[in-house]
């Protein structure tokens, strides 16, 4: 039994830092990332209706067919919609807290597939549904096959 | 049961390391498979497969969702889609449930698993109490020590008995062109081979990483009949869970075991387990665990089960097969050893288990386990 004269303890807290590595297999995807190191941008078409994907899927999300045939996407696409973080939000590759500085953007390929990725344009109020971006690439050195070695997207 | 679920497409891939495959991959393996054999897609007619349900620990997956990709691999966007966090036997009880509540009269239910994304025994660890048992580094692997130590001392199961467990597994895997592990061993291979934890050594324990995934469709009894000439019923299903702590419990025994297989054979008819199945796969992801868990199906007495490996009954050939297919110690990846245990059953109750076939196999036990030292049990009882 705890003595009278022992203070109520306050509640108690562990932190429980913890660092989790995956190695996450593309598999039939490492096409994707082999043309990403290479500056463009591919995606799976669809036998049946020709709809293409990004993400690129071994069957089409719609038709449940098998997709085998792979088309450019180009580097230009019309903007959808687009919006910009005002708070500080988990950087979702390193899991540190960051402010965004760019808007994301979701675009709809020359090719047809639909992808997102940053603006350069900082200012949201000039980023119109319709208006066309360009992919700027990092160096072609420091390409690793993710989609972030599309730098940003800016308006043509 | 009232109403009768029933198997009528089951499927596996081959276990193996496969760290150049995307996850969805080996979803579209498996699920294919099942949905060629009966000829069903998802659709909105009342015709097709009504809902899916999967199992899979998302943190063993990495994505939030572990099954993320079913949607389109499977083409079941738009529709029902069930998840469960436990062993895959959990999935196959909860798809017979949907079933049986009359909520759905076809079932998808698959599992996969992709051990060499992570380390498995990292993943296990967070699987344990957050303040006091992780920091001392128990993980699913320590927690068995443990549980070997107490067992095999309570009860005087010897290592040679633990050692002819793997021996049997390795030897039955031969036959099994799906399983991991098939080297020959022989009991001094094992006694000899390096101390993982002990008392547990290396060939004592479930291969890792291992990669793979499975399939089953369920149908309520009407649709099943007409999907396939060999339906395979689910006579009787239970689980139950036993205290996470291990100090709560006596680990020299497994009750929860032993309450999910009354409750199951309760449901099933069956009053003389050892007698009455005909075949039996059981989740061992350690060789202390096959004996232990004969004595909590109640195929033989408390601290028998190291005699009943002596006795060599539950080899190839015995009176009741144990693990045909080499089991989890031939290599069955976390999360989806106990449905794979429903899919060899399956396999086994339809005759179509090739070079591992018990013959005229009529009743089988599969059996799943999960958490740290045997905390959860599933028991599915199966007939032809």
């Amino acid at each position: 039994m705890l003595k009278k004269e022992e203070p109520q303890d306050p509640s108690v807290a562990f932190r429980y830092p913890r660092v989790i590595t995956y190695k996450h297999s593309l598999g039939y995807q490492s096409k994707f990332a082999h043309a990403l190191k290479m500056g463009r941008i591919i995606a799976t078409k669809c036998p049946v209706d020709g709809r293409c994907t990004i993400p690129p899927r071994i069957v089409c999300p719609m038709h449940h067919v098998k997709q085998t045939e792979w088309v450019d996407q180009g580097q230009r696409g019309k903007l959808l919609s687009a919006f910009k973080i005002n708070f500080p939000m988990f950087d979702s590759r390193t899991g540190d807290l960051k402010s965004w500085e760019t808007p994301i953007v979701s675009i709809e390929l020359e090719g047809g597939a639909r992808m997102d990725g940053w603006c350069s344009e900082t200012d949201t109020e000039k980023l119109k549904p319709g208006m066309v971006l360009e992919a700027v690439w990092r160096p072609a050195e420091e390409r690793q096959g993710r989609v972030d070695d599309i730098l940003y997207w800016k308006p043509v | 049961m009232a109403r009768r679920v029933g198997i009528v497409a089951v499927a596996q891939t081959k276990f193996e390391e496969k760290p150049g495959v995307h996850i969805g991959e080996l979803l579209y393996q498996a699920s294919r498979d099942v949905m060629k054999q009966t000829g069903l897609e998802f659709k909105d007619d009342g015709t097709g497969i009504d809902c899916t349900v999967a199992s899979g620990y998302d943190m063993m997956s990495g994505p939030g969702g572990a099954y993320m990709f079913l949607g389109y691999i499977v083409g079941a966007w738009q529709r029902e889609d069930e998840r469960v966090i436990e062993d895959g036997s959990m999935a196959v009880y909860y798809g017979a449930a949907q079933i049986l509540s009359g909520h759905a009269d076809v079932a998808l239910v698959v599992g996969y698993s992709k051990e060499t994304q992570i380390d498995k025994n990292l993943i296990e660890c967070l699987s344990l109490d957050q303040i006091y048992q992780r920091r001392i580094g128990l993980d699913f692997v320590s927690s068995a020590a443990l549980q070997a130590m107490r067992y095999t001392t309570k009860y005087g199961i010897t290592p040679e008995q633990l050692a002819k467990v793997v021996v049997k597994a390795r030897k039955n895997a031969k036959n099994n062109p799906y399983a991991y592990c098939c080297d020959s061993l022989s009991v001094q291979d094992v006694l000899r081979s390096t101390m993982l934890c002990d008392p547990i050594r290396v060939q004592e324990a479930k291969p890792t990483p291992v990669d793979g995934a499975c399939a089953l469709i369920l149908a309520n009894e009407e649709k099943a009949k007409k999907l396939t000439k060999k339906p395979v019923w689910i006579t009787g299903v239970s689980s139950c869970y036993d205290h996470h702590e291990l100090g709560y419990r006596d680990l020299a025994d497994c009750d929860s075991l032993v309450t999910a297989a009354s409750k199951a054979y309760k449901m099933a008819g069956i009053t003389n387990p050892f007698k009455e199945f005909d075949v039996a796969e059981i989740s061992e992801h350690y060789s202390y665990q096959e004996p232990l868990w004969y004595e909590g199906l109640g195929l033989c007495g408390k601290g028998q089960g190291g005699k009943l490996i002596d006795s060599g009954k539950t080899q190839m050939g015995g009176e009741l097969p144990v693990n045909p297919s080499g089991g989890v110690l031939s290599g069955i990846p976390h999360c989806l050893a106990g449905m794979h245990s429903v899919v060899e059953c399956a396999l086994q109750l339809r005759g179509e288990a090739g070079d591992r076939q018990v013959k005229g196999a009529k009743k089988a036990l599969a059996h799943g386990v999960d958490g740290p030292a045997g905390q959860l049990h599933c028991v599915i009882t199966l007939e032809n």
